[in-house]
């Protein structure tokens, strides 16, 4: 039965490999030091059987509009609305094709409906790839044009936004 | 030889620290502020990207204005996302 959960310091992931050697570097080195030492960020395993056959890695953050002065002279929010970042979603690949990734998707819309009704918020935005970007536009993402690239951004990543209101919507 | 200016808006207390700090050791503003955006750049590139996870995304003033009426006036889900919610399989062809 496969279960979803926050990752492990004990957690063995050197055996996990997406294809994508970006995110496998990501998951190996860097996923456990994010969330355990520098705490920026946890990352979720689905396992099954002892094995983990994808992750996902979300943050808080906002976003915000250049030159807020400007912004609020146009009516916008003078202030960053918050938002649940999915800043790395990945599958292995023998577990490739059974909805795994989508699997893991659902549970970062859940994180994220939660942190909105006990934190606020106001959407997902994730960092795709551009060969994935068709994928999530199938889940109502679309994207965001930024002002500039933001640090922290997986590399030529795009990235796309779901307001919570539609999922809500996609509930009823 | 400085050759270029920059101008930006920073917070009040910024701007106060940055005051205090020229006062006390006797350097130009400008001096401050480009080692400043020196130690800062320099950090960036030596860090890996994996290794930060921003927090904050800037938009354009015109993205940050359609992000905010799509929360207004939002479309419907797609028949993908309403199964996604609802439980049901979906595939996930095309993530890679």
């Amino acid at each position: 039965m496969a279960s979803v959960r926050p990752l492990r310091e004990g957690d063995d992931r050197g055996g996990f490999r997406s294809g994508d050697p970006d995110l496998d570097r990501y998951f190996h080195k860097y996923a456990g030091q994010n969330q355990f030492r520098r705490h920026v960020g946890v990352t979720y395993v689905l396992e099954e059987e002892g094995a983990i056959l994808g992750f996902a890695t979300v943050a808080p953050g906002s976003l915000s509009a250049e030159a807020m002065r400007a912004a609020a002279k146009r009516k916008l929010p003078g202030y960053p609305v918050p938002i649940l970042r999915l800043a790395r979603l990945a599958v292995d690949e023998r577990a490739g094709g059974q909805g795994i990734g989508t699997q893991l998707l659902r549970y970062v819309f859940t994180l994220a409906l939660k942190m909105s009704e006990e934190l606020g918020g106001v959407g997902v935005v994730v960092d795709a790839k551009p060969a994935a970007v068709d994928f999530y536009r199938k889940f109502n993402f679309l994207p965001l044009d930024e002002a500039a690239e933001p640090p922290g951004s997986a590399r030529g990543t795009v990235s796309l936004f779901a307001p919570l209101v539609i999922l809500r919507r996609a509930l009823e | 030889m400085k050759d270029t200016q920059i101008s930006a808006f920073i917070s009040r207390d910024t701007k106060a620290e940055l005051e205090r700090l020229v006062r006390q050791k006797g350097l130009k503003k400008g001096f401050v502020v480009e080692q400043a955006l020196q130690v800062h750049l320099q950090a960036l590139r030596e860090l890996p990207d994996d290794v930060i996870i921003s927090p904050t995304i800037v938009l354009s003033k015109k993205a940050f204005a359609r992000l905010i009426k799509r929360l207004k006036h939002p479309e419907p889900p797609t028949p993908e996302l309403r199964k996604l919610m609802k439980g049901e399989p979906v595939s996930d062809d095309g993530l890679r």
